[in-house]
């Protein structure tokens, strides 16, 4: 399967890049750091060490998709790899699913390596482990995985520093959607109410990923919710990658 | 019989703006038998990498049609014959030559054991078999391009596009694509390459087709175009007296005096014969004569020229 050979080839291109193996170094750094500001919070420190290695986790894992996903496909244009590629008997959307992929895989290892990190420390520093520290990993990564494709589509369309920005600024919106139902709960306009909620259900709910405070305070998270988020992330991502494949299709290089 | 290519009013317009328009290609007709080498002439911006592009799926034409053993290029299937090396290729630095070709085997349909089996043969043939566990980023120049080859003969195709495969290499790297181009015919491969180093081309075309500004110029057989005829003639003789060079000066000639030799320079082959006939008759010496034939070059120059005048001409009524 071609899409697949094309998955190999870009993880294995991403995980022998400086960038990555520098950002991977500056998360488990911060993970192992976390200590340190976590003496600080009297009482409170393997809830410091939880709080800030999942948001390291989740923050680098942000920097990926953006440094590194949204110059996915520029890259190959910049680089011209994408005329060796273009030229051999494959379909665009195989080339977009197959670099989507690629790079959801090298989220999935980065993840990995900073979810088994903060694990090893948080119990080498005298906490409890529960898996819903791994639940919560978990769900940052399908969070990832749906801001991956996103940075792909916008990759499909515009230059590297112009995604990585539109990347960012859809996270940031994602994880901000809640306010957009509010408004249009406290607004009596119905077209306002309309355009609010209409941008509500259009934008990805990056809240659906967070789930860190259940790592906190050990609340489980349900069967439902993972099966609620996870496919939320694989829909969404798969229609958003069926767009940057359209798009993809109508470009000339 | 289908040809290895067939363009039909092959015509391509890019959006430079939003709202402007830039015609790279018009009305492009070729034919491209199978086993031939054909050269695709132009200067800088011709649109020469265009066609490329649009023959390899790169770029979608706008206008007319483009067959590859009569398969439409719009078809993926019309690819798995192509071996295509686009100018200035850029491979993903670190993977190594190995992991690279074995790449671009396996999307042609080669399992690992098939790719890695082509992948020792053509690391041969392209003299890298001893950097095949080597990443690519550790590659000079001339050894990209020979992988460059090498990833375009992975699958055997029958076709090879190759987009300035001589720009940038030195005269032994240029002899060694040359070399290897004639020895793709000798296995039956048809050869379709762009190029603006004429000489080359003309050592080894059997077809051409010049290009300038996005138009045909002129396409055919290289010996029909070039029809083998004496543009010029040089001869270069020795003591000859003011009778003999009186005589010469009424013919159509230029005459220079140089370092005790009298150089004449004539038009035509007849001219050339009758000075030499003036000049042994009167008692000279003929050291020299040299016929100068149309070469590719000279060709190519005199159309793209013509075809200026007649645009120059056009506008100015």
């Amino acid at each position: 399967m071609k899409v697949l050979i094309i998955a190999q080839n870009s993880f294995r291109e991403a995980i022998r890049d400086r960038v990555l193996r520098v950002i991977l170094g500056v998360s488990l750094l911060v993970i192992v750091c976390s200590s340190i500001i976590g003496e600080i919070s009297l009482g409170e420190e393997l809830k410091m060490i939880l709080d800030l290695s999942l948001g390291a986790i989740d923050l680098f894992g942000v920097i990926l998709c953006t440094f590194i996903g949204a110059a996915l496909i520029q890259k190959e244009i910049e680089k011209k790899t994408i005329y060796t590629l273009l030229a051999r008997p494959i379909h665009r959307w195989e080339f977009i699913f197959g670099k989507y992929i690629g790079m959801v895989l090298t989220l999935a290892v980065s993840v990995f390596i900073m979810g088994t990190v903060l694990c090893v420390f948080y119990i080498l520093m005298g906490g409890t482990f529960n898996i819903n520290m791994i639940g919560a990993v978990f769900m940052l990564f399908m969070g990832l995985a749906l801001l991956n494709a996103i940075s792909i589509l916008f990759s499909c369309m515009a230059s590297s520093t112009v995604s990585s920005i539109a990347t960012i600024a859809v996270f940031l919106v994602g994880r901000s959607t809640h306010h957009l139902k509010s408004m249009a709960i406290v607004n009596d306009n119905p077209i306002f109410l309309k355009v609010t909620m209409f941008a509500y259900y259009l934008l990805p709910n990056f809240n659906n990923f967070n789930f860190k405070s259940n790592a906190f305070y050990s609340l489980s998270i349900s069967g439902e919710m993972y099966l609620y988020s996870t496919v939320y992330a694989l829909v969404y991502s798969f229609f958003v990658l069926l767009l940057a494949s359209f798009i993809f299709e109508k470009r000339n290089f | 019989m289908s040809f290895a290519i067939e363009t039909k009013g092959l015509g391509m317009v890019f959006r430079t703006d939003w709202a402007g328009k830039k015609r790279a290609l018009e009305n492009l007709n070729i034919q491209v038998q199978a086993n031939e080498i054909y050269g695709f002439l132009g200067h800088n911006g011709a649109g020469k990498t265009t066609t490329i592009k649009i023959l390899s799926g790169i770029c979608h034409a706008t206008e007319g049609s483009a067959n590859i053993f009569g398969v439409p290029v719009n078809k993926i299937h019309s690819r798995t014959k192509i071996g295509f090396l686009p100018e200035n290729l850029y491979f993903y630095e670190y993977l190594t030559a190995e992991e690279s070709l074995e790449f671009y085997g396996r999307l042609h349909g080669l399992s690992s054991r098939e790719a890695r089996s082509r992948i020792t043969e053509i690391l041969e043939d392209v003299g890298l078999r001893d950097v095949g566990k080597n990443q690519i980023r550790e590659f000079s120049k001339g050894m990209k391009q020979r992988l460059g080859v090498g990833q375009a003969m992975i699958h055997d195709p029958d076709l090879y596009i190759l987009d300035e495969p001589l720009s940038g290499l030195d005269p032994m790297g240029r002899r060694e694509i040359r070399d290897k181009i004639l020895f793709l015919k000798e296995k039956g491969k048809t050869v379709f390459f762009s190029s603006h180093v004429l000489a080359d081309v003309e050592m080894i075309c059997d077809e051409v087709t010049l290009l300038s500004k996005g138009q045909v110029v002129s396409s055919g057989k290289l010996e029909d175009l070039l029809l083998n005829k004496v543009t010029s003639a040089k001869l270069v003789a020795t003591s000859l007296s003011a009778q003999v060079i009186e005589t010469l000066t009424k013919m159509k000639v230029s005459i220079v005096e140089k370092s005790g030799e009298t150089n004449i320079h004539l038009e035509t082959e007849e001219d050339a014969n009758k000075a030499k006939e003036i000049i042994e008759s009167g008692g000279g010496k003929l050291r020299e004569l040299i016929l100068h034939r149309d070469n590719l070059e000279d060709y190519y120059i005199r159309q793209v020229k013509g075809e200026h005048h007649e645009s120059a001409n056009n506008s100015s009524k």
